[in-house]
């Protein structure tokens, strides 16, 4: 059932795909639920395996119905037993004369599932294009052993941790030595770009010497110095893919030296709290399951070790304060991060006044 | 900025080309000074308000006192001015530590480029080079050869890898593209001199393939200054009051606003964050900022006049409300 959403503004950018899931999350069996833009989601797999999302709330008496049970592909409310079908519509209603209310029926959203993840579209229906939806398919097309998903949540505003991907000068002193990049990050004035789809890149380069850690020992001389690379690309509402590689003795990092696929995505739970979803791969020891954990882990680790505690303790500082009205005092490696959150508000705008 | 935290004597002060003084500092407490690397720059406390940075031109068996090469620039904001003019041998000045935001890292082939007074850090970086056996090429930029330092201790150092070109001498002006043309990926660029200069280097060695972790250049030199010496002055014309105020050469849009006693909301002071953003009625603004848009660029209906210019005689703005 599609319904037309109220008129009440959204904080958020509506007419886009956010990540609502790790494809691993949801399983054949369960009902799964999660907060996404401030509305309770629930999502489960129908008998075809197809993710199926609701709003997860029953419009009689608004008691969830991931309390409920399944009945193949219906969902029964586990609160006066209305039953709702994989479209949201009341398929039975126990009570009285047995009669179905046109009202009685529960907002549904797109879904599209690639590459690992389940991306929801919360805005106007009509408006979703699957073309949108980003290409990660090197998370496909790579073996197991060189993949990894991951999930994380943080008490901070989603933008916050926009800002910290688009600003890797932090890597300089927030990070341990797993991927510190030695102080080369911040004097630069990174090459910030305007691509197709409202989407921008930002671009570091550098030599290190040895190697950040992470790809140290994958370099032929591993105390020497390396040439190193990070380029982010942001795509509205809030997700990035982020490449990091390091190379001795030749300019082609994909061919002759070691590179990290990475993918960061975060959803807004609510305007104080955020789903935070990572990916990553790499084109060196891509059959070595062994360090594919241990790199996840190490990775993850720095995120949530290092990062999160920032983040969390940044946006307890900031309150419910909008951050311009902060009035932060910007540096040369806000370039970035400035110019999405521009591009983000400009759409955000359009959006409404629409 | 570090603390100046040592006290030095001037124990020579000599000119070394037209209007290019060189200052050997040493300690007066007799502590010892910390030892440079190529690259360096040194804080110098020229005035208790004016505080400048210098390369230094130490290699690596200078160690116990610190070299700087100074140009005076007679049209600048007054730093190198009073330095070369007010400073003499004997007397004392506070500087900081060496700091190196351009330091020569290990590689294969080594090419450096000077630009003028671009020579210090270079000069550097070349006594290391030759002192390690690196093998390197050298390109002195300068207008008239007269104005070139350092360039018979260079010609020793360097002999046939060192190639000299003075602007205003040559029958043609100078080949970049032909300095540039062959990259690999094992040598790297060095280059220091006037932004112009760099911005060029850095375009040109880009198109010829060479990669942008082996294009090496000082960075503070653009941070630090927002006005150029190729920069000229333009008018500003307040709409609400037709109030015309002229920016000098020397100074930012912003700093003649403030002079003017008129108030502009500001920040970053460097193009980042757009607090000073400026509607403009009338002319073409130099955008020099990375906060606007492509699209805003161009639409060219405002401007930040923190760093941006103007391309036309006159910019008419109106003053945020």
């Amino acid at each position: 059932m599609i319904i037309t959403s109220d008129k009440t503004t959204s904080p958020f950018l509506r007419n886009a795909w956010y990540i609502a899931a790790l494809s691993k999350e949801v399983d054949d069996e369960a009902l799964f639920t999660r907060k996404l833009l401030n509305e309770s989601v629930l999502m489960y797999r129908n008998e075809a395996k197809q993710v199926i999302a609701m709003r997860d709330r029953c419009p009689h008496r608004f008691a969830p119905l991931s309390m409920g049970k399944r009945l193949g592909d219906v969902i029964q409310c586990h609160y006066h037993g209305l039953h709702f079908d994989a479209q949201g519509e009341c398929v039975h209603n126990p009570h009285g004369n047995g009669k179905i209310p046109k009202a009685c029926a529960v907002q549904t959203y797109p879904i599209i599932e690639r590459d690992g993840f389940i991306w929801i579209w919360m805005g106007d229906q009509e408006k979703a294009d699957a073309a949108m939806v980003r290409n990660l398919s090197i998370y496909t097309e790579n073996p197991e052993s060189a993949v990894g998903h991951d999930y994380m949540y943080n008490k901070c505003r989603y933008d916050l941790v926009v800002d910290n991907v688009m600003d890797l000068s932090h890597v300089d002193h927030l990070h341990g030595p797993l991927l510190n990049s030695a102080g080369k990050l911040s004097p630069q004035v990174p090459q910030v770009k305007e691509l197709d789809n409202n989407r921008i890149s930002i671009r570091w380069d550098w030599t290190q010497e040895p190697a950040m850690l992470l790809f140290r020992e994958h370099m032929p001389r591993t105390e020497d110095a390396a040439q190193m690379f990070v380029e982010v690309v942001w795509q509205a509402p809030a997700s990035m893919t982020l490449e990091v590689g390091a190379v001795q003795d030749s300019s082609d990092f994909t061919n002759d030296g070691a590179v990290l696929y990475d993918f960061h995505a975060v959803t807004p739970e609510t305007e104080h709290t955020t789903h935070y979803f990572f990916a990553s791969s790499r084109n060196y020891k891509m059959d070595d399951c062994e360090y594919n954990r241990m790199k996840m882990e190490g990775m993850i680790e720095a995120f949530t070790q290092e990062d999160k505690p920032v983040l969390e303790a940044q946006y307890r500082e900031m309150g419910d304060q909008d951050f311009w009205e902060l009035n932060p005092v910007l540096l040369s490696s806000d370039v970035g991060s400035l110019r999405v959150r521009r591009t983000l508000d400009k759409l955000i705008a359009e959006e409404q006044q629409a | 900025m570090s603390d100046l935290q040592f006290l030095v004597e001037i124990t020579s002060k000599q000119q070394v080309a037209e209007d290019i003084f060189e200052f050997e500092f040493r300690s007066v407490e007799g502590g010892e000074l910390p030892v440079p690397s190529p690259g360096s720059h040194l804080d110098v406390c020229v005035s208790p308000e004016l505080t400048r940075q210098y390369s230094l031109t130490n290699g690596p068996d200078e160690t116990g006192f610190y070299k700087i090469a100074v140009l005076r620039e007679a049209e600048g904001r007054g730093g190198s001015r009073q330095l070369c003019d007010n400073y003499q041998q004997g007397d004392q000045i506070r500087v900081g530590a060496p700091r190196n935001l351009f330091p020569l890292e290990p590689a294969e082939e080594l090419l450096f480029v000077a630009g003028g007074i671009g020579i210090t850090p270079i000069y550097s970086m070349i006594k290391q080079s030759v002192k390690e056996n690196n093998s390197f090429k050298f390109y002195y930029l300068t207008r008239q050869q007269s104005r070139a330092a350092y360039v018979a201790e260079l010609d020793k150092l360097c002999g046939k890898d060192m190639y000299v070109h003075a602007d205003a001498e040559a029958d043609q002006r100078f080949d970049l593209d032909a300095m540039l043309a062959s990259p690999n990926a094992g040598k790297h660029l060095y280059v220091c001199g006037p932004e112009g200069l760099i911005r060029a280097i850095e375009e040109k060695a880009t198109a010829a393939g060479w990669l942008a972790g082996n294009i090496h250049y000082e960075l503070f030199s653009r941070s630090d200054s927002l006005v150029h010496d190729s920069d000229q002055s333009f008018d500003l014309r307040i709409s609400d009051t037709d109030q015309v105020i002229t920016v000098g050469a020397d100074e930012t849009a912003l700093e003649a606003l403030q002079r003017c006693g008129l108030e502009v909301p500001f920040s970053c002071e460097q193009g980042v964050c757009g607090s000073c953003l400026m509607s403009v009625e009338e002319g073409l603004p130099d955008h020099r900022d990375m906060f606007l848009t492509d699209a805003e660029r161009e639409a060219n209906n405002s401007f930040t006049p923190c760093c941006s210019r103007a391309n036309t005689p006159s910019l008419t703005v109106k003053l945020p409300a």
